[in-house]
């Protein structure tokens, strides 16, 4: 089944998911947080649909909200589909899949780790790929990098931090913004 | 052997610098600890097998620190695993070397711009004598760091009593040109 | 008269046995990299073996956020260094996927050349470490001597041994030198005989079997429960190999056939066994490097062929046209392809500026020590390192 087939079909039993329009790349299909689980069983439990492997589950950060995005495959009947629930920034928790696919735990540790997402009912939720004293969430757009840890500083001495660099490039445009326009008025000094 | 076999018409006593014979005993027979953690953990591990074979200098890789006196950090070394490579420091016994290998290990590598969880050199977590740069070095790379360790063992004057230090350890970095030298610490680099 | 008293028979402790809990890493010289178990052992039995990773996690992900597309591209090469042709083919096929860039067909024979080229060097690592760990030290220097050769040809292209950096996005960054097919035709030739001899050395070998054989059993259903994918899933009896089920790039052209475990079956290659043992995954290892010196001979007569049109020609570019920064259009992909530890996805978030938004890789080895505490309840440390070297986990893929 392709994608619209699917959404379709989904859309007599939940009505609340809505296809994510796009310029490029996949279709997605979007859903509530509130109805994920319900929505993720019936993926997978449904013969029609029969989406036996967890491909991918990731956590992602645009800014603005969190998004979990699921991408699901059917040995079955050779069909994908992505499913993505967005969360709100303050309080992103969604219930976890571990029981559906047990490939999932990892994946949900992770994004736990990474962008502080909260899997309700997940066995074992602690950070998985940061040491377990690490403070905040490195995935996420606004996430300040620490200045040293346990005693080891982040950079080397002299070395440039990402700030540093933003600064010397502003800097530079703003030269190069001022020269133009003084060659530009030397110009209509010259011309007029 | 070959130079003395069957060389002498009567019975023989050598005389010979004793710091000689102790460093030359130490410099030909490295045993360094089997410590590989990323890429340049796979160049170890084809330097020390087949075509690039370590064990014909005398080198053979030991599983436990406790037999080793070279530590070659072969590899990115996050923070997780700083402790554990200073333990592994701490266990051996002297007289023991380090020799960093590769971009990461020297100086955090690629990751030491964007990384939050990359040390930026693994000489700010254990005193190195030898740097080898390359992403991955080759191993003839690595063989010259060895050469070069072995002068410095050479420089080492074990016997005098203190109060008369033998020639200080420097550190070296392999390949670079003579012209370049390393500012000092605490100097800013040159901006550009 | 005798004083004899009764002697009583001292009263028996019942024995208890204690749960030990043992650090088996980070640095250890079995596990595949900085890899640190938590194992819970009833003396030699293990009762858990909790994977504990991220001593080699580098934020690659967050790195890719501030990069533009085309300057990723030697990330991707220490994500898995093993196989860093195939890696970067992950990354490159993704990202034209998302900006709907074609590639040539030179470049396209090009990579499926390398990436076959690479795979088989990989496996033979991972058979050589796998044997290595058993005890057996010198089927590891014949692999490594073969995989010498295999650098040699990728140094001869690109001028680096482990990390390539050869693909781009839309081709790949050079032309052939003018000796290569010969070199490649060589190597396909020198590679079936020597494979045998290994063979002879360590497959057919009593103690490797006993060692290897009903170890670690993965069943199917959980298998694909946990996500197992490449060579692990195929072991368990899953006939699911990308290159051949969902093609990309020139595989649907191509012959081959896809290795599945067949542990237990007595006519099969692993007669001792049970489907999804560690021997079943060796095997299929084993088979596959002979289908990637099938795939590479088809690949060098197509190059051949192509040789020989005008060097003018339309189909004899090696790069198609891309933007120095790729801006692509604002939408999500997840593109996977087979590597040779399974399938390597790439999720790709682009909000229309030249850095994605967000990049997420997905790897084999990342599931295989999800599987992992699941399979080693009650059996003995020994066995937890043939589990280990069987799923050919390699760290930096498990932590990016």
């Amino acid at each position: 089944m392709d994608f619209e087939a699917l959404t379709a079909r989904l859309k007599t039993r939940f009505p609340e998911v809505e296809a994510q329009a796009a310029q490029a790349g996949d279709p997605v299909l979007r859903v509530p947080p509130a109805r994920s689980l319900e929505l993720l069983r019936a993926l997978r439990e449904t013969p029609e649909f029969g989406f036996d492997s967890l491909a991918c589950l990731s956590g992602a950060d645009t800014g603005k909200e969190l998004w979990v995005v699921y991408h699901l495959h059917s040995f079955e009947h050779r069909h994908r589909l992505a499913v993505k629930v967005v969360l709100p920034r303050e309080k992103p928790e969604v219930e976890s899949v571990v029981k559906l696919w047990a490939g999932a735990e990892f994946f949900e540790r992770e994004a736990y780790d990474l962008y502080g997402i909260v899997f309700k009912n997940h066995p074992v939720l602690r950070r998985l790929l940061l040491p377990f004293d690490w403070a905040g969430w490195p995935g996420r757009k606004d996430y300040v990098y620490p200045e040293e840890y346990q005693g080891v500083p982040l950079r080397r001495e002299g070395q440039y931090t990402v700030e540093d660099v933003a600064k010397s490039v502003a800097a530079r445009e703003a030269r190069d913004k001022e020269l133009q326009a003084r060659v530009a008025a030397e110009k209509r000094g010259g011309a007029g | 052997m070959g130079l003395l076999l069957n060389r002498f018409p009567e019975d023989n006593v050598i005389l010979a610098d004793a710091d000689a014979v102790l460093n030359l005993s130490r410099e030909h027979s490295l045993w360094y600890l089997l410590f590989a953690t990323a890429c340049c953990g796979i160049e170890l591990m084809q330097w020390g097998a087949s075509r690039y074979d370590s064990d014909r200098f005398g080198m053979i890789p030991r599983a436990t620190p406790r037999q080793a006196d070279l530590l070659i950090v072969a590899g990115t070394i996050t923070y997780k695993m700083a402790s554990r490579v200073q333990r592994l420091y701490a266990q051996m016994p002297e007289p023991k070397w380090v020799l960093s290998m590769g971009s990461c290990a020297n100086c955090g590598g690629p990751f030491s711009k964007y990384s939050y969880s990359v040390v930026r050199g693994v000489d700010k977590i254990v005193p190195v004598t030898v740097y080898v740069p390359g992403c991955p070095p080759r191993p003839e790379a690595l063989i010259e760091g060895i050469f070069k360790l072995r002068e410095i063992i050479h420089q080492d004057r074990v016997l005098r009593k203190e109060g008369r230090p033998g020639p200080p350890r420097e550190t070296v970095v392999v390949g670079a040109p003579a012209a370049c030298a390393a500012p000092a610490a605490g100097e800013k680099p040159a901006q550009g | 008269m005798s004083d004899a008293v009764p002697v009583q028979a001292p009263e028996v402790p019942r024995v208890r046995s204690e749960e030990m809990v043992l650090s088996m890493g980070p640095h250890h010289p079995s596990t595949h990299g900085v890899l640190r178990l938590e194992l819970t052992t009833d003396g030699e039995v293990v009762v858990s073996a909790r994977p504990d990773i991220g001593y080699l996690h580098r934020a690659i992900e967050k790195i890719a956020e501030h990069l533009e597309y085309r300057q990723f591209m030697p990330y991707t090469d220490r994500v898995d260094y093993l196989c860093a042709m195939n890696s970067n083919h992950a990354y490159a096929l993704a990202v034209e996927k998302l900006a709907g860039i074609t590639v040539p067909p030179r470049a396209e024979l090009i990579r499926v050349l390398m990436a076959e080229l690479n795979r088989i060097s990989s496996h033979l690592i991972c058979l050589g470490a796998l044997a290595m760990d058993m005890g057996a030290f010198t089927p590891f220097l014949h692999g490594i001597i073969h995989r010498e050769k295999v650098n040699d040809l990728f140094e001869s292209v690109c001028g680096a041994r482990l990390t390539y950096n050869y693909l781009t996005l839309g081709g790949v960054a050079a032309e052939l030198p003018p000796a290569f097919l010969d070199q490649c035709e060589a190597f396909s030739e020198y590679l079936p005989p020597q494979m045998q001899e290994f063979n002879d050395l360590i497959t057919g070998n009593s103690i490797f079997q006993e060692r290897l054989c009903k170890v670690g059993v993965v069943p199917p259903d959980r298998a694909v429960s946990h996500g197992l994918v490449g060579p692990n899933l195929r072991a368990s009896g899953v006939r699911w190999d990308l290159r051949k089920h969902e093609p990309y790039s020139l595989y649907g052209q191509l012959e081959f056939d896809v290795p599945v475990g067949d542990g237990g079956d007595p006519k099969g290659s692993n007669p001792g066994g049970r489907l999804g043992d560690a021997f079943d995954r060796y095997v299929v290892r084993v088979k596959e490097v002979a289908e990637s010196v099938k795939i590479v001979r088809q690949g060098v007569k197509r190059l051949r062929e192509n040789d020989k049109l005008p060097e003018s020609h339309e189909d004899r570019k090696i790069q198609a046209k891309t933007p120095l920064r790729l801006k692509p259009k604002p939408g999500e992909v997840y593109m996977r392809s087979e590597n040779p530890r399974g399938e390597t996805g790439y999720y790709i978030v682009s909000d229309g500026s030249e850095k994605p938004l967000r990049l997420k890789i997905r790897t084999g080895s990342f599931s295989a020590l999800n599987c992992f505490e699941e399979i080693t309840r009650g059996l003995l440390i020994s066995d937890v390192v043939a589990v280990i070297g069987s799923f050919d986990i390699v760290l930096p893929e498990v932590d990016r």
